[in-house]
């Protein structure tokens, strides 16, 4: 999170352009790989995540800033999904572009389809089965790549709590993975 | 069996377990759940001009808020408080003491300054911009340590970027300043820069670079060879020889993390060539593709082995 959060956050209750202009360049890719995770379509997790911030300035005068930003904008967000699961007004404007993971492991192709497949299903169970918290800390690890001490600083927990979190996260997707079959 | 995507690792699963489990172990969802396919998110710059404008649409469309209404409950007043806020921005105008003003990105951070004339700076992570006090009046000064991309407004004055190094200056164009150490390099995007140091000037037209090293004059200009120059306005980092040091430097600037070596032969590697920059770990999988390592992530730190 950034280094001046709550000062940043109070500024932004009176109206103050510039810090929320460092809140959004900070929270903005974080966000999208969270809501892209979720949606999974570029231009929804696109429009979602300029709408939360829409609401954000636009009820502004209500931000508490001792609580965490990142929770707070990842609740406009997550009933902006809610809201469009609802009126499935989805577009396929875009085709994503796919990172080159592949290259990575080098002189194993299978084992990065496998993978790849793997994380497909994995990203099934996350969304259909995991809580919130739950969920929101495996995303900010597994696909936003934040160590336990970050992630902990963003939502204003111990870094206990998302230790336990993640291996609560481990264990129902095992299972969940498991009795799929 | 029914095909199932899972069937692929049957040799994960015991035969002999009841209601045929898989025994597909936390090591592995761990590992496979980094490698969904997750595009780079749109460019944070671009979208936050997009939101300004929004924004500017919907302040707009919303007329005054309730709490603005409160204040100005009768036209007249609002009149007269516009009339002196006017005088006041002009005054602060008219005074020099009130120009020196100072940007600056801390590590994974970004910012787009608009200059008094309309010129407008793009700071990188980690960098500094002052604004002269009597900017726009004798001459357009800045001091810029770390790396900026500028769009400059043409004028009359000049526009000159003071360094450590050496000074860049221009009428109207754009063009990419960054300071790492003893090394100063500027590239142009567009129109044509004249980059001094040490008493020695050299003139750079679109499309080409110079670099000056540890404090000697200009080199001779060489053509970018980046089609996506300047590189971090394009989510990418572009290295030509460069250190592996160097390289995770960057990196760690651009993202606010740390790497490591684990071996000290490591930083005897030199790296050419583009690395995607759209999130940390998309930097250390092609990285470590490029330099054919392998990288882990323990406790805050992603150590390169």
């Amino acid at each position: 999170m950034p280094e001046n959060e709550i000062a940043l956050l109070q500024q932004l209750k009176h109206a103050d352009r510039d810090s929320f202009q460092t809140l959004y360049l900070h929270y903005q890719p974080i966000l999208f790989r969270h809501v892209y995770y979720r949606v999974k379509n570029y231009a929804s997790a696109q429009d979602i995540v300029q709408e939360t911030f829409i609401r954000v300035w636009q009820q502004r005068e209500s931000i508490k800033p001792e609580k965490s930003f990142y929770a707070y904008i990842l609740t406009i967000s997550e009933n902006l999904i809610r809201d469009q699961a609802k009126h499935r007004t989805v577009r396929e404007k875009y085709k994503y572009v796919i990172l080159p993971v592949a290259e990575s492991l080098g002189d194993h192709p299978e084992r990065t389809f496998d993978y790849q497949q793997l994380a497909e299903t994995i990203n099934r169970v996350v969304n259909k089965h995991l809580p919130e918290k739950c969920r929101t800390i495996f995303i900010l690890s597994r696909i936003n790549g934040h160590s336990t001490k970050t992630i902990a600083n963003i939502l204003h927990i111990s870094p206990k709590t998302v230790e336990n979190q993640l291996t609560r996260a481990l264990a129902i997707l095992r299972k969940k993975i498991s009795s799929d079959l | 069996m029914k095909q199932y995507p899972w069937n692929k690792w049957r040799h994960l699963f015991s035969p002999s377990s009841k209601k045929n489990q898989l025994l597909i172990d936390d090591d592995t969802i761990w590992q496979a759940s980094a490698h969904f396919n997750m595009p780079g998110p749109p460019d944070a710059l671009e979208s936050w001009r997009n939101l300004q404008t929004q924004l500017n649409r919907h302040e707009i469309a919303a007329g005054p808020s309730r709490s603005q209404i409160a204040w100005f409950p009768r036209p007249r007043l609002a009149l007269v408080f516009t009339i002196m806020l006017l005088t006041t921005i002009s005054l602060l105008w008219i005074i020099p003491v009130f120009h020196g003003e100072r940007y600056s990105t801390v590590y994974a951070q970004f910012k787009t300054v608009m200059l008094p004339d309309s010129s407008q700076v793009t700071l990188n992570c980690g960098s500094q911009l002052i604004v002269d006090r009597q900017f726009n009046q004798v001459t357009r000064t800045v001091r810029l340590n770390g790396e900026a991309f500028f769009n400059v407004r043409k004028g009359t004055l000049p526009f000159i970027v003071e360094t450590t190094i050496g000074d860049v200056r221009v009428t109207g164009t754009s063009f990419n300043v960054k300071i790492r150490d003893d090394r100063l390099d500027v590239g142009v995007a567009s129109g044509i820069v004249l980059v001094s140091a040490q008493d020695s000037t050299v003139e750079l037209t679109k499309g080409f670079q110079t670099v000056c090293m540890n404090h000697d004059v200009p080199a001779v200009p060489t053509k970018i060879a980046n089609s996506l120059f300047p590189d971090w306005q394009h989510n990418r980092f572009y290295f030509e020889n460069t250190s592996i040091t160097a390289v995770c430097h960057e990196i760690e600037r651009r993202f606010a993390i740390h790497i490591e070596l684990s071996d000290a032969s490591l930083s005897a590697i030199f790296i050419s060539g583009l690395l995607e920059a759209d999130n940390p770990l998309s930097a250390m999988i092609s990285l470590c593709a490029l330099i054919q390592k392998e990288y882990r992530h323990e406790d805050d730190a992603f150590i390169i082995y």
